[in-house]
């Protein structure tokens, strides 16, 4: 066993410098009994500079040692405070409930003025603490850090930092003036102005310094890493420019495939573009004509113009239609009102609905009026052809408006 | 005039690199949140409608510009062109890395040249006037970029290879004073190629003295 000495004290100290104050800084002074720490915790057990705190938990770093450390790296590390905040305001919850108990029970004077002092040393407390966290981010925030040279553990700190003013920002979050009054339902005059008045102003300062120190973080957070980018690019500079030096014919020659974010398309040469905005339907078009323009584009083989199977051109009423299916339907048609058919009545509307046409009935009405001229005597021998028009309010242009055909079966009155 | 949608899609097939400097409309297009009436963002339309092409809308690394790039599966031959760019791409290599090195030289900054970042044509001329080094500096550029083999003074000199940074869509002007020049994201794709290329070659980081890299200044406030 090494025998104790101021020497080998600072030595053990010197040697283990990490995990202490990783201790200090971040556990409050407790070295956890990890195997990882065995070694550490033996050599600073023999030199004194660790005592037994708890079996299970681990050992506490002397307090001398701890400030010493606090006191080094408060320069340039920070201390993980919101444990500590929360546990004031475990206290604070906690002295409220004997001001309670105290009111209720109906206990002395002197019981509930001594539960309100404790209040009031909490409050106070958590004030300072605050003060003092706010004061130790300031100061963090404007020193840069300054004794970390390498941007990779500014960057860390920095995070670090940030993480750690979020969650203690989060236990004040949940101490704004309404959220108290939830918490702290009293009429006490005393505890309303220590609650309502005292505590609250120091949230409401906290929260408001926590929001202008997180914003200078973040912005310290962006800056470090474009520095880090900066000089990243710069060391790529020197790397090529020296081997440029050193190589005067060098030129990069790569076999192996392109990453998929290097890997350019071909520039299209577009002498103009439709506006792609119009609608879902012509955006699958368009992708689908640029698509076969695209597939097509260097092999230079002809290819026959798609074909369009149907072209709706409503200008025009122009239809490509199943030929067969519509002349058959055309057929049905008239060759109800052929004789010997029991049918006395049949307009181009009761056939449309009938035999269940699929074009538009405009089309179905004129196909009705050309199949009618066409075989206009024959139809005339058997039938009257009656037009029903649509009354047209706009000035006379010629056009006639149909909006049905009535064939009516002659008779003997009709043909008279 | 064609929407902001179109606009991007065309200039993004016709393989520009889309920023805040070059097309500041459109990257703002590009970059925001939310699409109209809080729709899908605009970013996500436009990939999708690029997608249908056999495209990808990629960002550079440093997240400075938007460009296109090959889905997977694409063709043999737009493979090949692909192949075709990278080999041009590398051949220019050379000649960029001394401007931007002599460009660092001048301002006295050890940051170099990047996305969004302003270059005064004046101060480079002083810098360049003032230091012999430079001024060799600027004369061999001008013998690789094979621009301005008869200018007379370095001034002329300095004045073609920022035409030839302009035309080539590394730099844009501000106004139309040919005073104030802006980087754009073209650089941002440059400096991938570059640490795409040192990563298959195997180039060492730590053969470089950080200070020749440039020491990044330790004030930050």
């Amino acid at each position: 066993m090494a025998t104790f000495a101021p020497k080998a004290a600072f030595g053990a100290i010197h040697k283990h410098y990490s995990a202490i104050s990783r201790a200090c800084v971040e556990e409050g002074g407790l070295l956890l009994n990890t195997p990882d720490n065995t070694q550490v915790i033996r050599d600073l057990l023999a030199q004194r500079v660790v005592t037994a705190y708890d079996d299970e938990l681990g050992l506490r770093i002397h307090g001398k040692i701890r400030d010493t450390v606090n006191y080094f790296e408060g320069h340039f590390r920070f201390k993980e405070r919101h444990g500590a905040v929360q546990g004031l305001i475990d206290d604070l919850d906690n002295y409220f409930g004997m001001c309670k108990r105290a009111l209720n029970s109906g206990q002395n004077a002197r019981t509930l003025e001594a539960a309100i002092s404790r209040v009031r040393d909490a409050v106070l407390e958590i004030g300072e603490m605050l003060e003092e966290i706010i004061g130790s981010y300031r100061r963090l925030v404007s020193d840069d850090f300054g004794l970390a040279g390498d941007i990779d553990e500014k960057i860390r700190q920095t995070m670090r930092c940030r993480d750690e003013l979020q969650r203690i920002n989060e236990i004040f979050s949940q101490l704004t003036v309404d959220k108290l009054q939830e918490r702290y339902p009293t009429q006490l005059p005393q505890l309303r102005r220590l609650f309502f008045v005292v505590f609250s102003g120091y949230v409401a300062r906290g929260l408001s310094d926590f929001n202008d120190i997180n914003s200078k973080l973040l912005d310290r957070l962006d800056k470090l890493n474009r520095d880090k980018l900066a000089q990243r690019r710069g060391t790529l500079l020197e790397l090529f420019a020296r081997h440029y030096h050193d190589n005067p014919t060098y030129v990069p020659v790569l076999r192996g495939p392109l990453p998929p974010q290097l890997c350019r398309a071909a520039a299209l040469r577009l002498n103009h573009i439709p506006n792609l905005s119009a609608d879902e339907s012509t955006l699958e078009q368009y992708a689908q004509i640029a698509q076969s323009l695209g597939s097509s584009r260097g092999k230079k083989i002809k290819t026959p113009p798609p074909k369009l199977e149907s072209i709706e051109d409503v200008r025009q009423s122009k239809v490509s239609l199943d030929d067969d299916e519509i002349a058959l339907k055309l057929d049905y048609f008239f060759q109800a009102l052929l004789p010997g058919q029991p049918i006395t009545q049949l307009s181009a509307s009761a056939g449309y609905r009938l035999l269940a046409v699929n074009i538009p009935y405009e089309d179905w009405l004129f196909l009705v009026l050309v199949r009618y001229y066409t075989i206009k005597d024959e139809v005339d021998r058997c039938c009257l052809l009656e037009e029903v028009c649509r009354e047209v309010s706009s000035v006379l242009t010629g056009n006639i408006f149909l909006e049905d055909l009535i064939f009516t079966r002659r008779t003997l009155e009709t043909a008279t | 005039m064609a929407d902001r949608f179109t606009r991007c899609i065309e200039l993004l097939l016709q393989g520009e690199v889309l920023c805040e400097v070059g097309q500041p409309e459109l990257y703002r297009y590009l970059t925001e949140e939310h699409g109209e009436s809080g729709h899908t963002p605009h970013k996500e339309r436009v990939a999708e409608f690029l997608s249908q092409l056999g495209r990808t809308l990629t960002q550079t690394s440093d997240q400075a510009g938007f460009y296109c790039t090959l889905s997977s599966g694409a063709e043999p031959e737009e493979l090949r062109q692909a192949r075709v760019w990278f080999d041009e791409a590398v051949t220019h290599f050379e000649p960029l890395i001394d401007f931007l090195r002599m460009e660092r030289e001048a301002k006295a900054d050890p940051r170099p040249l990047s996305a969004g970042d302003v270059l005064k044509l004046s101060d480079l001329e002083g810098s360049v006037a003032d230091s012999e080094s430079l001024n060799r500096q600027l004369h061999q550029l001008v013998g690789k970029l094979k621009v301005a083999r008869q200018a007379s003074t370095s001034r002329d000199e300095l004045k073609a290879v920022i035409a030839y940074l302009v035309r080539e869509g590394y730099l844009k002007e501000v106004g139309s004073s040919g005073v104030v020049y802006r980087a754009t994201a073209k650089w941002s794709l440059f400096y991938d190629l570059l640490e795409f290329v040192r990563s298959v070659e195997g180039f060492a980081d730590e053969s470089v003295d950080p200070a020749a890299a440039g020491p990044v200044q330790t004030e930050l406030f």
